[in-house]
C-alpha cells in the first residue's frame, strides 16, 4: 500500500491527556476488521494508545487505551501476508493493531521493544528507513537508492554511451557511413531525371543524337559508380557493427556476470534464476542491436527525411504536398498498431522464458520423471506450451502483416495520387516525364523512414527498458559488502561470538531469535537441533553470507561486518549441507580454493576426508573428469570431496554442515578420527543429526525454533534432562550417543 | 508401533512427560463432537476430554479449496485435527472457524482493476478489493506474477505483499483488458 506516511501523524503526546514522552509511534496499514485503513500505535512511559483514522484530516479518534503496567506477552503473531500484535491484560488477548507485510518488520521491531520495556528494561526502537525513493515516493528495490523514475531518461541514454567511449573511433566511422550511405542513396534516382529527359525522352531537337548517345553511357557509368560505392560502404558498415556490436555486449556481459558474482545471496533468494540469465543474455543482446542499429538507423533515417523532403518540395512543391498527405495516416497506423504489437510481444517473450524455464527443469529432474513414469505428462506439458508458443507467435505475426499490409496501402494511395496528379502535369503543362519518375521514386523512399521513426520509438523504449533492467542489477549493492576501511585480519585464532543475533530471511518472519553464545579458539561446538530449527541458518551468518538483521558476531573480538570479506572468507572452510562439485577433475575440485596446491597437498586432504581409497579406484584417479555438479560419483563419493575441499583451504574455522551425512558409519568413524586430529588448532562448527557423529564436540549447542534451547558438555546436557535429553531419547541412539564422553 | 486408529485422541501406553504426539495419520474431526468457544481473546476447542486453550485454524489448500481441509492447531501450531469440510459444521460453530479463518488470511482478493500506471518498471496498480480500495506499486512484473493453477493469479508488490485474482475470468471486461495488457 502506498499510504501517505507522515502526513497527518498524531505522533504527538497532544490530546492524549496528560503529556508524556512517547517512545514510539507506529502507523499500521489495516483495520480491526481487515480492511485497508491506518491506525496508529503510540507507546508511552506508563501507557499505549491505538488510535484509528477518521478519515479526516484530524489525528483521529482513541480505540485502545492501556496502562502498560497491567500488560504482559506482547507478541507480533506471523499471519498470511501479513500480522497482528497482540498483548495479555489479566489473562486476557487483546490484538492491538494489524498490518500487511508492508509493516511486519516494523511491528516485529516494535514487539520486541515492548517486551523490554514491559520488563523494565531499556529498548531502541530505530527510525523507520522507508524503502522509498525520497524524490518520488515510489518504492525501491532492494539495496538500490534511486529510483528508476526518477532516473531521468538522458541519465540512461548517457550511461549507455559511455559504453561506446572506448571504442569512439569505430563508432565516429561508422557513423560518417552510414551518413555517407544514404546521401549517396539520394543521387540515383536524382540520375533518373536527366536520363530521362536528356537523354531516352527529350523534348524536340535539344541535342542531337551522339550527345545523347554519350550521356547515356555516362549517366549508366554513374549510376554503376553509386551503386559500387553503395554496395561497398554496406558491406564496411555491416562488418563494422558486427564487430562494435559483439565487442560492446561482449563489455556489459562481462560487467554483469562480475557483478552477479559479488552480489550477496539474499539477492538471489528473492529472484528466479531463468530471468536472472534472461538478463545477462537476452537483456544484453537488446542493449547491443539499439547500441549499435539504433543510432545509426535514428540518424540515417532523420537525414532520408529531410533529404527527401527537400528534394521534393525542390523538384515539385505542389506535388510534394500530396506525397505528405498520407503521411500523418502512416505514422498515427503505425504508432497505434506497435502498442497491439508490444503486448504481443511482451506475451511471445514471457511464453519463451517459460518454456525455457520448464525444459530446464524437467530435464534436469529426468531421473524422477523416469523413477515415477511420469514422462507423457511432461511431454503433454511441454506441446501445451510450445502451442501456446506458436499461437503467441502467430499472433504478432498476424498483427505485422495486417499493420504492413495498412501501411502499404495508405502508402500506394500516396503513390498513386502523385501518378494521377503528376501524369496530370506531365500532359498538360511543364512537368517533364523524368521529373515525374524521379519524384516517384523520391516518394517510395520516403514513407519508409516514416515508417520507422514511429516504430523507433517504441524500440527505443524498450530497449532503454532493458537497459534499465541490466543497470537495477549492476546498481544493486550486495546486502553483504565490505565497509569503507575493513578490518583485515589475515591470522583468526577463531574466537567466535554471538551477541543477541536476530535474523529472518525476510525481515518479518525471524529465523533466529536473539542467539547468545561463545566458542573459544579450537573449540568444537556440536550443532544440534529439529530440522529446520536454524542450524545451517547459524552457519550462514557466521560466514556472512547473509547479515544479522539485530545483534552482532564477532570473531576475536571484531563484528564480522568490520572484517575484509576477503580475510574472512579466507579463514573459514565449510562443508556445506548440499555438496556442489564443479565440472572438471577430481583434483581441480579438491583444490578449488587453492587453485596453486601441490599435488601431494591434494593427496593428503583426499586421505584426511577418506577420499584417497575410492579415487584410486577411477581408471583416472586424480584427474577423473566429474560431470555438470559432480556426476559420476556417489553421494558419500561427493561428500568426501567436499571435506576435502575444506580441509585444504587450511581455514582457522572449519564448519562441517551435515558433512558426513552420506557416509557410511565406518568410512565416517575413519573421517572424524583424521579431522580431530586436524581440528585440534582450529574452532569447529559441526552440524549433525546423527548424533554419535558429534562424539568428539567439546560443547553442545541445542537450537529450537530459532532459539538456544541449551548449551553445554554432553554430560551437562544429559544430566538436564531437557531439549537433548529429549532428543537422544527419540533418535533412539542412546548406544551410539553414550560414547560421547569427554 | 504404530497406532492406525483414528478416532477421538486413544490414549498413547506410556505417556510421555509433556505433550503427546499427533497420530501420524492425522485425526479427522466429527464436526458433531467438536465445540468451539471465544473466550478471553482466544479461540478454545473441547472435544470429549480434550480441552485446548488457544487454537487456531488454517486452510490446507487455501487456493482451491477454501471451505475445506481446515486444519485447527494449538498454540505450539501442533495439529489437533482437520476438518474435511467446514459446511459440516452448526452455524454459529462455522462462523467462530471463519472468523479465525478472516483473521488469519490477509491477502486482498481484487475485484476489479480500475487502472494500470506505467512508470518506468515500475506499474501503480488502482484496485477494488474485498479489504477496501488500494493502490500498490509492482516491479518487473512478469517475474511477479504467479499463476498457481490455470485463470487464478497472484500478485505480489514491491512490499512483499500478495494480492490474489481467485478467477481472471470473472473480472470485469474492462478489468480483463487491463490486465491483458500487462500478464
Ligand atoms: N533461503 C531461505 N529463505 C527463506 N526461508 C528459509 C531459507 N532457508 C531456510 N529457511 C527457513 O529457515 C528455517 C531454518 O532453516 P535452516 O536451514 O537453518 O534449518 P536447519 O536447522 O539447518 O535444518 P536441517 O536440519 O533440515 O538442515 C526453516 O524454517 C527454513 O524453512
Ligand atoms: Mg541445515
Amino acid at each position: 500500500m502506498s499510504g501517505n506516511a507522515g502526513s497527518t501523524s498524531p505522533c504527538t503526546p497532544e490530546g492524549l491527556g496528560p503529556s508524556e514522552p512517547l517512545r514510539v509511534c507506529a502507523q499500521s496499514d489495516l483495520l480491526p476488521d481487515g480492511r485497508f485503513g491506518r491506525e496508529w500505535l503510540i507507546i508511552g512511559e506508563t501507557k499505549l494508545w491505538v488510535m484509528a483514522d477518521d478519515g479526516g484530516a484530524e489525528p483521529g479518534k482513541l480505540r485502545i487505551e492501556l496502562p502498560l503496567a497491567e500488560l504482559s506477552e506482547p507478541t507480533a503473531h506471523a499471519l498470511v501476508n501479513g500480522g497482528a500484535l497482540e498483548v495479555s491484560r489479566n489473562g486476557q488477548r487483546i490484538e492491538l493493531v494489524r498490518y500487511t507485510n508492508a509493516r511486519a518488520a516494523r511491528f516485529g521491531t516494535v514487539a520486541g521493544a515492548l517486551e523490554k520495556w514491559l520488563q523494565g528494561e531499556e529498548a531502541e526502537v530505530p527510525e523507520e528507513d522507508e524503502k522509498r525513493c525520497p524524490r518520488c515516493g515510489l518504492p525501491l528495490a532492494e539495496g538500490t537508492k534511486v529510483c528508476p523514475a526518477c532516473l531521468p531518461r538522458t541519465q540512461t541514454l548517457r550511461r549507455l554511451a559511455r559504453y561506446l567511449v572506448p571504442v569512439w573511433r569505430p563508432a565516429v566511422g561508422l557513423s560518417v557511413m552510414a551518413l555517407a550511405h544514404t546521401a549517396l542513396g539520394l543521387i540515383p534516382p536524382y540520375l533518373q531525371k536527366p536520363l530521362m529527359d536528356g537523354v531516352l525522352a527529350p523534348q524536340e531537337g535539344v541535342r542531337p543524337f551522339d550527345e545523347r548517345l554519350r550521356l547515356l553511357g555516362l549517366l549508366v557509368i554513374a549510376l554503376l559508380a553509386a551503386h559500387l560505392l553503395m554496395a561497398a560502404l554496406s558491406a564496411a558498415r555491416n562488418w563494422l557493427s558486427a564487430w562494435l556490436g559483439n565487442r560492446i555486449s561482449h563489455d556489459i556481459r562481462v560487467e554483469l556476470y562480475r557483478h552477479l558474482q559479488f552480489l550477496s545471496l539474499g539477492f538471489y533468494d528473492k529472484r528466479q534464476m531463468g530471468s536472472v540469465i534472461s538478463r545477462v543474455n537476452q537483456d544484453t543482446g537488446r542493449l547491443q542491436e539499439f547500441l549499435v542499429w539504433g543510432s545509426q538507423d535514428l540518424a540515417t533515417n532523420l537525414l532520408l527525411i529531410v533529404g527527401i523532403t527537400i528534394v521534393l518540395l525542390v523538384m515539385n512543391a505542389k506535388l510534394a504536398l500530396f506525397v505528405f498527405l498520407p503521411a500523418p495516416i502512416v505514422v498515427l497506423l503505425s504508432s497505434t498498431v506497435w502498442r497491439r504489437i508490444r503486448s504481443h510481444m511482451h506475451r511471445f517473450f514471457h511464453r519463451w522464458s517459460r518454456l525455457n524455464a520448464v525444459l530446464n527443469e524437467t530435464l534436469s529432474g529426468l531421473r524422477v520423471t523416469k523413477a515415477f513414469g511420469q514422462e507423457p505428462r511432461h511431454i503433454d506439458d511441454f506441446s501445451a506450451r510450445s502451442m501456446d508458443l506458436a499461437i503467441s507467435g502467430t499472433g504478432v505475426e498476424r498483427v505485422w502483416s495486417i499493420l504492413f499490409s495498412g501501411i502499404s496501402l495508405v502508402m500506394m494511395a500516396g503513390t498513386l495520387l502523385v501518378w494521377y496528379v503528376g501524369g496530370r502535369e506531365v500532359l498538360f503543362g511543364p512537368m517533364t516525364l523524368g521529373t515525374l519518375v524521379a519524384f516517384l521514386t523520391y516518394v517510395g523512399m520516403f514513407y519508409e523512414p516514416l515508417r520507422f521513426m514511429s516504430m523507433l520509438l517504441n524500440w527505443a523504449s524498450r530497449s532503454l527498458a532493458a537497459a534499465e533492467r541490466v543497470f537495477e542489477v549492476l546498481d544493486t549493492v550486495p546486502d553483504v559488502k565490505d565497509v569503507p576501511e575493513p578490518v583485515a585480519m589475515p591470522r583468526m585464532e577463531g574466537r567466535v561470538e554471538f551477541r543477541n543475533v536476530t535474523f529472518g530471511y525476510e525481515p518479518h518472519r525471524p529465523v533466529l531469535k536473539n542467539i547468545s553464545f561463545e566458542a573459544q579458539p579450537g573449540e568444537m561446538i556440536g550443532l544440534v537441533g529439529q530440522s529446520g530449527a536454524g542450524k545451517t541458518t547459524t552457519i550462514n551468518l557466521l560466514c556472512r553470507f547473509y547479515d544479522a538483521t539485530e545483534g552482532e558476531i564477532l570473531i576475536d573480538g571484531v563484528p564480522i561486518r568490520q572484517i575484509r570479506l576477503e580475510d574472512l572468507r579466507r579463514q573459514i572452510g565449510i562443508v556445506p549441507q548440499d555438496t556442489f562439485l564443479f565440472s572438471g577433475t577430481i583434483a581441480e575440485n579438491i583444490a578449488y580454493a587453492k587453485p596453486g596446491a601441490t599435488n601431494e597437498e591434494i593427496i593428503h586432504a583426499a586421505r584426511i576426508a577418506n577420499a584417497h581409497e575410492f579415487i584410486i579406484k577411477k581408471p583416472d584417479g586424480y584427474e577423473t573428469l566429474l560431470g555438470e555438479r559432480g556426476q559420476g560419483l556417489s553421494a558419500g563419493e561427493q561428500q568426501r570431496l567436499a571435506i576435502a575441499r575444506a580441509v585444504l583451504h587450511d581455514p582457522a574455522i572449519l564448519i562441517l554442515d551435515e558433512a558426513t551425512s552420506q557416509v557410511d558409519v565406518e568410512t565416517e568413524k575413519g573421517i572424524q578420527e583424521a579431522i580431530e586430529r586436524l581440528v585440534q588448532s582450529r574452532t569447529t562448527f559441526a552440524i549433525a543429526h546423527r548424533l554419535a557423529t558429534l562424539k568428539n564436540a567439546h560443547r553442545l549447542l541445542v537450537l529450537k525454533e530459532g532459539e538456544i534451547a541449551e548449551m553445554g558438555t554432553h554430560d551437562e546436557l544429559l544430566a538436564a534432562e531437557g531439549e537433548f535429553h529429549r532428543l537422544v531419547q527419540t533418535y533412539q541412539d542412546i548406544s551410539a550417543v553414550s560414547v560421547v564422553q569427554r | 508401533m504404530i497406532d492406525d486408529s483414528l478416532g477421538p485422541s486413544a490414549e498413547p501406553a506410556e505417556a510421555a512427560p509433556e505433550e503427546s504426539r499427533p497420530a501420524p495419520e492425522g485425526r479427522t474431526l466429527d464436526p458433531a463432537e467438536v465445540l468451539f468457544r471465544r473466550e478471553t481473546g482466544r479461540l478454545q476447542m473441547r472435544e470429549g476430554d480434550g480441552e485446548w486453550r488457544d487454537v487456531s485454524a488454517l486452510r490446507l489448500f487455501p487456493l482451491s479449496e477454501p471451505e475445506r481441509w481446515i486444519s485447527v492447531v494449538d498454540e505450539k501450531q501442533v495439529e489437533i485435527g482437520v476438518f474435511s469440510d467446514l459446511r459440516a459444521l452448526e452455524p454459529e460453530q462455522r462462523d467462530l472457524i471463519e472468523e479465525e479463518l478472516r483473521r488469519r488470511y490477509l491477502a486482498p482478493a481484487i475485484l476489479e482493476i480500475i487502472s494500470i500506471r506505467h512508470r518506468y518498471d515500475v506499474t501503480e496498480w488502482t484496485v477494488e478489493t474485498d479489504r477496501g480500495p488500494a493502490v500498490f506499486m509492482m516491479r518487473s512484473v512478469q517475474e511477479k506474477v504467479k499463476e498457481p493453477r490455470p485463470r487464478h493469479l497472484i500478485l505480489e508488490d514491491a512490499e512483499g505483499n500478495r494480492y490474489d485474482i481467485p478467477d481472471i475470468e470473472a473480472l470485469d471486461p474492462v478489468s480483463r483488458r487491463w490486465l491483458d495488457q500487462e500478464v
